[in-house]
C-alpha cells in the first residue's frame, strides 16, 4: 500500500469520508519505516548524482579551457566564403586576362532628387561612360529606385559620395573585369550579372572542378602578345579587303596548346556582351563550319601516301576534266599535264585530288578523315563547338568533291589540329586552352608521310599558290584554300571563303596556324580575290610579327633555306 | 565527507568557470584582432587586384601600340632586324684573329690532355 493515495470510505447515504489508519489496519511503526527508506534513497541519490553532475561540468569546462578546436577556436576563418569567387585567369606568361574586382552599382530614389539636371551634370562629369539620356528618363520617372550605372570603381564610389546627395544609393556588387577588353573575348567568354559563366572559358569553369587553379589563378595557354599581333593583322586585312569576317588560330604543334584564337568581329566582355548581337558573339574559329576548299587536298595527299595507294613519284593525268555521273570536275587554272601527288597539292588540282581520293576504298577514305578528327565534334575547353557538316551519303561524287574541300564543312579549329599532325611528325594533339597535364596525342600518319607533307607544303609556298609567303625569312609552309560560299541558288563565285593552313619554320615546324577571311573583295593593287592574294599575305604578316615573340629565328641570309625540300615532278623535281 | 567533496567540487567548478570566462574573454579579443587583420588583408587584396587590373589595362598591347605610333613612331620588329652572331660579317683581320684563337685553344687543349697525359694550362676550362 506504500506510495498509494490514502483510501476513502463511503458512509451509508453516499458521504465520502477519509479512512483512519486504524480503520485501515495500518500501524505507526510501518509509517516510520517507510519514511526512513525514502530518506535513505534521497541520500544515496545526493551521494552519486550530484558528484556525477559536478564531474560532467568540470570535464566540459576543462575541455573548453585546454581542449582543441572549440566553437571559439581562433584558427577558423572569420570571413564568410563567397560562393561567387571565380579564379583569376592569366596567360601563359602570367599576364592578367580576367579578374574579379569590387565594384558598385549606382542607383537613386527618383522621388527624392532635388535637382535632376544638376545631379546628372555632376555625375556625367565624374563618371566616364555615364548615360545621360537614360539618367534623364529614369530620374524623371518618380520611381523609388532606378539603376543609373553599374560597375563603379572604388575611386568613383568615393567621388560620388562627395556629392552628399542622400537620394543617390550605391550597392556593392563584385564584377568580372577583362583588362584587355575584346582582345581574347571569344576564348575567355563572359559571365552574367549573377557571375555565372555564360560563354567561353568562363562557362567551362562553372562546370569543371577547377583542377588547374593554383592559388586562385588559372593559367591558360594563350599568349596575349601573340593574340594581339594576330588580331591586329586580321583586323587590318578585314578592313583592307572589306571582308565580312575572319578568324585565325595559332597552335603549338608539339602539344596542342592554343596560343591565339581570334574571331572577328568580336565583342567587349566588359560591356554587357549579351547585347553585342549574334554576329559578334559567333566564334568563327570553333563554332563556324565551312567548306575550306583546297586546304583539304593536304589531307587527301597524306591519305594516299600513308595508305600506300600512291607513292610520291606516281603520276596522275590532269589534262582533261573527269566526269562522275552528272558531275564534272575541272581545274580552273590547270597545268594540263600529268602531275605527281605533290604537284597535285602544289598546283591545287581538283582533277588530280579527286583521282587520289578515288584510288582508295570508300571505308579507308572515311576512316582516314575520322582518324584526323574531321568527322566528330572537336574537343576544347569552351562550349562553342560544333559537329562538322558531312555528306549524307559517301558515294564517288561525295568522295571526289570532299577531296578538294567541297561537300564537307569543318571548323577552322579541326582543320588546324589535323594540319598540325601533317607537319609535326604525324602525331595529332588534342587542342587545349588549359595546360594542366601531359598533352594527349595520337599518331595519325607516319614520320615518313609527315616529312613528305612538309616538303609538299613548302613547295606550295615556293612554287605554288602561296608564293606571296615565299620571301618570309621564317620559312612558312602551308596550303591555300579558296572556296565559293553556298547560297540558296548554289555556289556563288562572288562570295568566297579564303583560307591558309600553314606552319613555321618549315625545317622543323613548331607552330601551326590557320587564317580565314570571309567574303574578301577585290581591291586596287591586288590582282585577284583568291587565297593567295589576301589570306597568304595576311598569314605572312602574322608570322613575321609573332615568330620573334615565340623565339623563332629567321633563316640567316647566307643560307639558301630550301635545300632538302624536294617535291617530285613528273620526270624531274621542282 | 560528502559535504566536503561537494564543497571541493563546487569550488572547483567556480574556479573553472572563472578560468573559462577569462580565456574566452581573451579569445574574443584575439578573434576580433584576427577579424580586423583579415578584413585589412581582404581590403589590401581588393586594392591590389584593382591596381593590377588597371596596370594591365594600361599595358594593353593595343594601347601601347597606339601610343608608340603616336609618340615614338616605332613599328613591329621586322625579320631583317633579327641577326644571329654567326650571321655578322667580320673583317679579314678579325677572321684571322678568330682562327688563331680557335687553333691555339685546340692545341692547348690537345697538349694538355693527349700529349703530356697531365692536365695542362687549360685545366680550368
Amino acid at each position: 500500500m506504500r506510495g498509494e493515495v490514502m483510501p476513502s470510505l463511503i458512509r451509508p447515504g453516499g458521504d465520502l469520508v477519509e479512512a483512519t489508519n486504524a480503520q485501515l489496519g495500518i500501524r505507526l511503526g510501518d509509517l516510520e519505516g517507510h519514511a526512513v527508506d525514502i530518506t535513505r534513497r534521497r541520500i544515496w541519490l545526493a551521494i552519486w548524482v550530484f558528484p556525477l553532475i559536478f564531474i560532467l561540468l568540470g570535464a566540459r569546462l576543462a575541455n573548453l579551457t585546454v581542449g582543441g578546436d572549440g566553437p571559439m577556436s581562433a584558427t577558423r576563418s572569420v570571413l564568410p566564403q563567397t560562393a561567387q569567387e571565380r579564379p583569376i585567369i592569366v596567360d601563359r606568361n602570367g599576364v592578367l586576362l580576367a579578374t574579379q574586382i569590387s565594384a558598385y552599382n549606382l542607383g537613386a530614389d527618383a522621388r527624392k532628387i532635388s535637382n535632376v539636371d544638376e545631379t546628372i551634370a555632376a555625375l556625367a562629369e565624374m563618371l566616364p561612360g555615364f548615360n545621360r539620356e537614360k539618367a534623364i528618363r529614369y530620374l524623371n520617372s518618380n520611381r523609388s529606385y532606378v539603376e543609373l550605372m553599374k560597375g563603379l570603381t572604388p575611386q568613383q564610389y568615393k567621388t560620388v559620395l562627395t556629392l552628399g546627395d542622400p537620394a543617390l544609393k550605391m550597392q556593392k556588387a563584385d564584377r568580372r573585369f577583362y583588362p584587355h577588353g575584346p582582345l581574347a573575348s571569344h576564348m575567355l567568354g563572359f559571365v552574367g550579372s549573377d557571375m555565372q559563366g555564360l560563354a567561353g572559358l568562363e562557362f567551362f569553369l562553372d562546370r569543371n572542378l577547377e583542377p588547374s587553379v593554383h592559388d586562385g589563378n588559372l593559367p591558360v595557354t594563350l599568349d596575349i602578345r601573340v593574340q594581339h599581333s594576330v588580331r591586329a593583322e586580321l583586323a587590318k586585312s578585314i578592313e583592307k579587303f572589306s571582308a565580312t569576317g575572319g578568324s585565325a588560330i595559332v597552335m603549338d604543334v608539339k602539344n596542342g596548346n592554343i596560343l591565339s584564337m581570334v574571331s572577328l568581329p568580336d565583342f567587349n566582355p566588359n560591356l554587357t556582351p549579351w547585347n553585342a548581337g549574334h554576329q559578334r558573339l559567333f566564334n568563327m574559329a570553333t563554332l563556324g563550319t565551312y567548306e575550306l576548299g583546297s586546304v583539304f587536298k593536304v589531307f587527301t595527299a597524306s591519305m594516299v601516301l600513308e595508305t600506300g595507294a600512291a607513292t610520291p613519284r606516281d603520276t596522275f593525268q590532269t589534262s582533261l576534266p573527269i566526269s562522275i555521273g552528272k558531275h564534272e570536275i575541272t581545274d580552273p587554272h590547270g597545268e594540263k599535264r600529268p602531275l605527281t601527288v605533290g604537284e597535285i597539292v602544289v598546283h591545287s588540282s581538283n582533277i588530280g585530288s579527286a583521282q587520289l581520293a578515288l584510288s582508295v576504298a570508300p571505308e579507308v577514305h572515311w576512316g582516314f578523315l575520322e582518324r584526323l578528327g574531321l568527322i566528330d565534334k572537336p574537343e576544347l575547353e569552351i562550349p562553342e563547338l560544333t559537329k562538322p557538316q558531312l555528306p549524307h551519303q559517301w558515294g564517288e561524287v561525295e568522295r571526289a568533291t570532299s577531296s578538294y574541300g567541297y561537300g564537307i564543312s569543318i571548323s577552322p579549329l579541326q582543320a588546324l589540329v589535323a594540319g598540325a599532325a601533317m607537319v609535326n611528325g604525324g602525331v595529332m594533339y588534342r587542342p587545349r586552352l588549359i595546360n594542366d597535364d601531359l598533352p594527349l596525342g595520337v599518331r595519325v600518319i607516319s614520320e615518313e608521310t609527315s616529312a613528305h607533307m612538309r616538303q609538299i607544303m613548302r613547295a606550295v609556298v615556293t612554287h605554288g599558290t602561296a608564293k606571296n609567303a615565299k620571301n618570309s625569312k621564317f620559312m612558312i609552309l602551308g596550303k591555300t584554300g579558296t572556296a565559293r560560299i553556298a547560297g540558296p541558288g548554289g555556289y556563288d563565285s562572288n562570295r568566297l571563303m579564303t583560307s591558309f593552313l600553314g606552319a613555321f619554320p618549315a625545317h622543323e615546324p613548331r607552330y601551326a596556324f590557320i587564317v580565314i577571311l570571309q567574303e574578301p573583295q577585290r581591291v586596287d593593287g591586288v590582282y585577284g580575290t583568291g587565297a593567295g592574294w589576301n589570306v597568304v599575305p595576311l598569314s605572312t604578316d602574322i608570322v613575321e610579327r609573332i615568330a620573334p615573340l615565340l623565339g623563332v629565328m629567321p633563316q640567316p641570309a647566307n643560307m639558301p633555306g630550301d635545300e632538302g625540300f624536294i617535291v617530285h615532278k613528273a620526270k624531274e623535281v621542282l | 565527507m560528502i559535504r566536503l567533496v561537494n564543497i571541493v567540487m563546487f569550488i572547483s567548478v567556480i574556479v573553472l568557470f572563472a578560468m573559462v570566462y577569462h580565456i574566452r574573454y581573451g579569445a574574443d579579443a584575439e578573434y576580433k584582432a584576427i577579424r580586423n587583420a583579415e578584413r585589412a588583408i581582404v581590403k589590401e587584396k581588393t586594392t591590389r587586384r584593382i591596381l593590377e587590373a588597371e596596370w594591365v589595362s594600361l599595358n594593353n598591347p593595343a594601347r601601347l601600340e597606339k601610343l608608340s605610333e603616336m609618340h615614338l613612331r616605332l613599328e613591329p620588329l621586322a625579320a631583317t632586324q633579327i641577326r644571329t652572331p654567326d650571321s655578322f660579317i667580320i673583317s679579314e683581320e678579325d677572321q684571322i684573329v678568330k682562327a688563331n684563337i680557335k687553333s691555339d685553344n685546340q692545341g692547348s687543349w690537345q697538349n694538355g690532355w693527349t700529349l703530356s697525359g697531365e692536365r695542362g694550362g687549360l685545366d680550368a676550362r
